[in-house]
């Protein structure tokens, strides 16, 4: 490699890295928009230093991070919200809609800061997370599937159960999208969510009949 | 192949995609940002990569040879090397650089595969001071100026020691 070929590659290098000062990384910017041959050098770079990050052990991030881009990326449809009960009659579809509304509601600029998280992990693959937020003299559950896998012609529902209690029905859940439920409030330390496999529009008399794949206490945040 | 496919459906705007690539990668992106900032900084980058990830999945191109997992690492790096250059400017660019990044990181974290572990080699070969300085800039968004003054060098030593281990570390990853 000749003098300048490598001087070449070096400023890619040192460009890939950041090295150069905020004049000199705008001026080598230029360079790459108007030479492919010095823009593949760099991304070459790239590449060869990002096993660096690549390399990193895993850590698994707290789940109102995937809440909130759940949240973030809902269709938008904020005037459903003052009917949230109506819509969720009609079921997944509807209360996907609500969840914009929330995501309106709760975050027109800031994350979601919810004040309680849930991880149900399910036996039949994936995670539901709950995300609880007391609005009045109700809680407002946010539930996000992430890789939710349910049988097919079935409906995953979702029970609050309180000790001493009945389980009670809060609702259908989505496969994809995030769904808001209501439920009592009640002491979010007492309160243990569940989820059962139910036929095709959920558990008939309200009562539980499938197996219940999944089940998850709140933490506090 | 597996992360490839879902980018492809997230580009096409598919949520359960968004979901199955946010399970299979949050981990490795939350250790990138968290390697760069803080824990609630990082969290608001991760939160941030994945919107763009949605927004931007489409731009991600197979044929360019970078494998997903590098390609959302970059994202995540260039994301949180942005939030930390915004956050010194509010603080004063002049005031003491932390260089507490030049010491050389725990091996332990780097040996999960072979590219790693090939590039971790490389880079013990090198002087450990340009060694630790490359590393340093990559994870710290370091220039050479403060790289020379965290160092108490001057500015044309740590250029020079730089670009060797540049020219050096290419040679070896290619050998």
């Amino acid at each position: 490699m000749s003098g300048s070929d490598e001087d070449f590659d070096v400023l890619a290098a040192e460009y890939a890295l950041g090295l150069l000062d905020e004049q000199g990384a705008a001026r080598v910017a230029e360079l790459r928009a108007a030479d492919k041959k010095f823009d593949a050098a760099v991304r070459a770079w790239e590449g060869r230093l990002m096993p660096l990050a690549v390399g990193l052990e895993e850590v698994a991030p707290p789940a109102h991070v995937w809440a909130g881009i759940a949240a973030a990326v809902a269709p938008a449809r904020p005037r459903l919200w003052d009917s949230l009960k109506f819509w969720r009659g009609f079921g997944l579809g509807a209360a996907a809609v609500a969840v914009a509304a929330v995501a309106m509601v709760v975050m027109p600029r800031a994350p979601v800061a919810p004040a309680a998280v849930a991880a149900l992990e399910l036996s039949s693959g994936g995670e539901y997370v709950a995300t609880a937020e007391r609005a009045g003299s109700e809680m407002v559950l946010v539930v996000s599937p992430a890789g939710v896998s349910v049988p097919a012609q079935k409906s995953p529902e979702l029970w609050l159960i309180l000790p001493g209690q009945a389980p009670l029905a809060l609702g259908l859940l989505a496969r994809a999208a995030p769904v808001v439920v209501k439920m009592p409030a009640a002491d979010i330390a007492d309160v243990t969510l569940a989820v059962s496999i139910e036929p095709l529009g959920g558990a008939p008399d309200g009562k539980a009949t499938g197996p219940v794949v999944g089940s998850g206490k709140f933490s506090l945040l | 192949m597996v992360l490839a496919a879902c980018l492809n459906r997230v580009a096409a705007g598919d949520r359960t995609a968004l979901a199955e690539l946010y399970r299979l990668t949050s981990g490795k992106l939350f250790a990138v940002c968290l390697r760069i900032l803080g824990r609630a900084e990082a969290e608001d980058v991760l939160q941030d990569v994945y919107l763009t990830v949605w927004k931007k999945a489409g731009l991600f191109d197979p044929a360019r040879g970078v494998s997903p997992i590098t390609w959302l690492a970059a994202v995540a790096r260039n994301r949180a090397l942005d939030r930390l250059r915004a956050g010194r400017r509010f603080a004063g660019m002049d005031e003491a650089l932390d260089i507490a990044d030049l010491a050389p990181l725990a091996d332990a974290a780097l040996e999960t595969d072979e590219m790693s572990r090939r590039l971790e080699n490389c880079l013990a070969g090198l002087d450990a001071r340009a060694a630790g300085a490359i590393k340093a800039a990559f994870f710290g968004g370091q220039t050479y100026e403060s790289l020379a003054k965290g160092a108490d060098m001057p500015l044309g030593s740590m250029k020079s020691l730089i670009r060797r281990g540049l020219i050096r570390l290419k040679a070896c990853l290619e050998s």
